[in-house]
C-alpha cells in the first residue's frame, strides 16, 4: 500500500528555514518508521540524516516526533499510524541537521544528580544483598533507555533551557529508591533546586510521550515528597 | 518567547491529551481571574464618584452581555478551583495514575454547575 512520508529537512549549513520533503512509496506491513527512514536513504535520498542504532527499543537514539506524538522510530510500525506519515526531530532540542537533535545538554544534566550507585561501607565480600520486593521497587524506572522523548515533550523545558527534565528525576528517583545505594541525600541534592523536581507543572506530556511506559510525574512526585519529609 | 508561544501552540494542536490541556486551562483561567480582580476593583470604585455615578456604572454590569461574562467568569472560577484540586491530590496524595478520571471529573463538574447555573444568570430570556 503506497503510503506519504513527510519528513521535516533543515540544515543549519544550508538552509535559511526548516522545509518539509515528500516521499511515496509501498510500505510492506510489518515495515517500521525506521525501516521506511532506511528505505528513503537507500532508494530516494540519500542526503536525509537521522539517528539510529539497535533498532530493537532498547539504544533510545531514534526518538523523534511521528504524527504528532513522540515516538521511538524503531518500535512504531507504519502501518498503526493513520493517513500522511510526518516525521519531526524532537521539540526543544537544537537540530544539527533534519531528524538529528543535539543530545549533549540533555546528557550533561544528568550529572547532577550522580547517577551511579554510591556506597559508603566497604564491599561485601561477595554481591550486595537486595530482595525480591526490594528490586521490584525499581522495575517503573530502570527501564528508561535516555532517549529524550519525555524532555523534549515538557513545555517547561521550552520555556527554560536549564530546566533538569523529567528523565533527569526519573533516574535520581531510581537511585535514591535503591535498597543498595547509601547516598540518597546525595542524590537527592541534585534535584531540589530552582531548576530541580519543584518546577514540574504537571502537565503529563512526560508521561505520554515514554514509549517505554515510565511514569516520570510519579518520580517526581515522589522526590517531592522525600525532600518534603527529610528537611529538618 | 515568540518561539516558544510558536512551539506550544504547535505541540498543542498535534495532540490533545487531558493532562497538557488543563495545563493550558490551569494558566488561563488563572490569568483571566486576575483581569478579572482588576476589573472588579475598578468597577467598585465608582463609589467614589457619588451615587449618580456608582448606579450608572453598576447598570451598564447587569446588562445582558455582562450577565454573559459573569456566567463565563464562572467557569473560569470553577475550574480554576477544581483543577486545583486536582493537582493537589495529584502532588500532595499521590493520585498521579488517576490524573485522566480526575481531570474528567474536574470537566463534568464544571459543565454540571454550569448549566444548572443557566436560570440563574440568564433571567432576562424569560
Amino acid at each position: 500500500m503506497e503510503r506519504v512520508f513527510r519528513i521535516r529537512r533543515f540544515d543549519p549549513d544550508k538552509d535559511s528555514k526548516p522545509y518539509y520533503s515528500e516521499y511515496r512509496f509501498d510500505a510492506p506491513r510489518g515495515m517500521t518508521v525506521l525501516e521506511a527512514l532506511f528505505y528513503i536513504i537507500e532508494n530516494v535520498d540519500p542526503s536525509l540524516s537521522f539517528r539510529y542504532n539497535c533498532r530493537a527499543a532498547v539504544c533510545g537514539s531514534c526518538g523523534m516526533e511521528i504524527n504528532g506524538k513522540h515516538r521511538l522510530a524503531c518500535a512504531t510500525q507504519v502501518s498503526e499510524l493513520k493517513g500522511d506519515v510526518v516525521i519531526e526531530p524532537l521539540p526543544g532540542l537544537r537540530v544539527v541537521k533534519d531528524l538529528v537533535v543535539d543530545m549533549d545538554d540533555f546528557f550533561n544534566k544528568f550529572l547532577v544528580v550522580k547517577p551511579y550507585l554510591i556506597r559508603k561501607t566497604p564491599p561485601p565480600q561477595k554481591e550486595i544483598l537486595q530482595s525480591p520486593e526490594e528490586r521490584k521497587e525499581l522495575d517503573p524506572y530502570i527501564y528508561c533507555i535516555m532517549c529524550a522523548c519525555c524532555s523534549s515533550s515538557c513545555p517547561v523545558t521550552w520555556s527554560r533551557s536549564t530546566y533538569l527534565t523529567p528523565s533527569v528525576f526519573v533516574k535520581a528517583w531510581r537511585f535514591v529508591a535503591d535498597s543498595r545505594d547509601e547516598a540518597k541525600e546525595e542524590h537527592l541534592a541534585g534535584v531540589n533546586s530552582e531548576d530541580g523536581v519543584w518546577r514540574c507543572h504537571t502537565a503529563f506530556r512526560c508521561v505520554e510521550a515514554c514509549p517505554k511506559d515510565i511514569n516520570p510525574t510519579s518520580a517526581i512526585v515522589n522526590l517531592r515528597r522525600k525532600l518534603a519529609f527529610s528537611r529538618g | 518567547m515568540v518561539e516558544y508561544l510558536k512551539k506550544i501552540v504547535s505541540e498543542t494542536l498535534k495532540s490533545w491529551e487531558s493532562g497538557f490541556i488543563a495545563f493550558h486551562l490551569q494558566r488561563i483561567t488563572g490569568l483571566l481571574v486576575l483581569v478579572y480582580l482588576f476589573l472588579h476593583i475598578g468597577v467598585l470604585r465608582a463609589i467614589v464618584g457619588g451615587e449618580a455615578v456608582y448606579q450608572q456604572r453598576i447598570g451598564l454590569i447587569t446588562s445582558p452581555v455582562f450577565k454573559f461574562f459573569e456566567w463565563l467568569l464562572l467557569f473560569t472560577v470553577l475550574f480554576h478551583t477544581l483543577n486545583g484540586v486536582r493537582i493537589l491530590l495529584v502532588d500532595f496524595f499521590g493520585m498521579v495514575r488517576l490524573q485522566k478520571p480526575l481531570f474528567w471529573i474536574v470537566a463534568a463538574l464544571t459543565a454540571l454547575v454550569l448549566v444548572v447555573s443557566i436560570p440563574e444568570f440568564f433571567t432576562f430570556l424569560y
